[in-house]
């Protein structure tokens, strides 16, 4: 066993730097430093090795084949609820019809701790005053039988990459779907459900849409969106 | 070889400046930040998540929890660390808890995602998936602390103060935590960097 010298300090001093050499954040001190020592000692030129070569095989693996718009779609969905929560848009049986839309749909969902906790105060607030007090301003596909004719449903779209714009206007017009604007630079579309030619019903429509290859995200927009915002 | 030809380059893309700009208008309820923070960070926060979790939906799952998240308490966000490092530090909690459930759910399964693709790559991937594979058990042999700090200095390249600003513990205990973790790597994975001169299959059969 060696006893410790200063040699021996600082060969320990510059062991426990290299980590911090190998991944490039050393201050350019340190750096001078480590390269300095590494010049007359083969053992940290080999634990440099060994740290490089681990650093070299983590970064080999392959990128991830996520799609991020699909992503982004699903979690702007989420804050577009609270939101609408926050300002009062949102009643508890839209809360509700989220939560069933979401369970039907599979795949992971839980309810937002805040959320759950607006849904539970509006439910007890509305058993309070009587339902008529908070009649719905929120727009979900299920209440379009009480909107105004001028209130079509409007709903955000992603499509996927490999879809034609012939392949998209015969999906849409076959649907009786208005593209009201985008993409964003996201690739999001802002779309209205018209009345389809076969007489489906906007929930079918969104249904339709979901499960259709061409299509990554499709979900309805909570609340009024005032064309020209930016989804 | 020079020892600088062995350094890896830096993996922290993103402009620290721009960061904090963005976090501040998401503060503001800005949308179009929150998409363009959101894009930035997907690649390498997927990737990170993806290797605490090694399940692709868990991965995009937590890393949605984690943008939400930031577009509710962005407005808490004081500057005094980067925006990455606390971007980084709310998905190192919700990906740890997020990788104990997927060690759990992989423990009962028969294979791995990794061991079901291999066995339908061609060989030369196969070679390389076995390096990596390799690694990675070696990497989930350590214990998460230890893990965690090896992940976010190699994979995401940050500095030991910011791991412990995104771990939240003290420079010492990631200086400790690295100590140990190079100590059973080495014991586990003696030869990467310098590969022995292994006898091959036929030279073995002879």
């Amino acid at each position: 066993m060696n006893q410790a010298t200063p040699s021996a300090d600082r060969h320990s001093e510059i062991w426990d730097l290299l980590p911090w050499y190998a991944n490039s954040t050393l201050s350019d001190a340190d750096q001078r430093t480590v390269e300095a020592h590494l010049e007359s000692c083969t053992e940290c030129a080999r634990e440099l090795s060994f740290l490089s070569g681990l650093s070299a095989t983590m970064h080999a693996e392959e990128a991830l084949l996520v799609p991020a718009e699909r992503s982004l779609a699903a979690v702007t969905g989420r804050i577009d609820t609270v939101e609408a929560a926050r300002q009062g848009r949102l009643d508890w049986r839209d809360v509700a019809r989220i939560v069933r839309a979401k369970l039907a749909a599979g795949g992971g969902f839980r309810l937002d701790p805040a959320l759950a906790a607006i849904a539970l105060l509006l439910i007890v607030v509305t058993a309070w005053f009587g339902s008529s007090a908070f009649e719905p301003e929120f727009r979900t596909l299920s209440n379009v039988e009480a909107q105004a004719s001028d209130a079509e449903p409007t709903i955000r779209l992603v499509f996927a990459g490999t879809a034609t714009i012939d392949e998209l206007q015969e999906l849409l017009t076959g649907l009786g779907v208005t593209l009201v604007q985008g993409p964003s630079n996201y690739g999001v579309y802002t779309a209205r459900i018209a009345a389809a030619p076969n007489g489906a019903q906007p929930v079918e429509v969104l249904d339709e849409l979901r499960r259709h290859p061409l299509v990554s995200f499709a979900e309805p927009i909570p609340g009024p969106e005032a064309p020209g915002s930016a989804p | 070889m020079p020892p600088s030809a062995m350094r890896a380059p830096s993996t922290r893309n993103s402009d620290p400046g721009e960061d904090l700009i963005l976090l501040r208008r998401v503060a503001e309820r800005d949308r179009e930040a929150f998409e363009r923070l959101y894009l930035e960070y997907h690649p390498r926060v997927i990737r990170f998540l993806y290797r605490l979790t090694r399940n692709t939906e868990t991965a995009e799952e937590v890393f949605n929890d984690v943008m939400f998240v930031v577009w509710q308490k962005a407005s808490d966000f004081r500057g005094h660390s980067r925006a990455s490092t606390w971007i980084l530090g709310i998905a190192y909690r919700k990906g740890l808890k997020a990788a104990a459930k997927a060690r759990r759910l992989r423990a009962q399964r028969p294979f791995s995602e990794l061991e079901l693709a291999t066995l339908q790559e061609p060989r030369s991937m196969v070679d390389r998936r076995e390096l990596r594979d390799w690694v990675g058990k070696a990497l989930d042999s350590l214990p998460d602390p230890q893990r965690i700090v090896i992940e976010l200095a190699y994979f995401l390249g940050h500095s030991c103060a910011e791991i412990s600003e995104i771990v939240g513990c003290p420079v010492n205990t990631v200086k400790t935590r690295m100590f140990h973790a190079r100590r059973r790597l080495r014991d586990l994975l003696p030869h990467l960097g310098a590969p022995a001169a292994s006898p091959s299959a036929a030279e073995i059969s002879e």
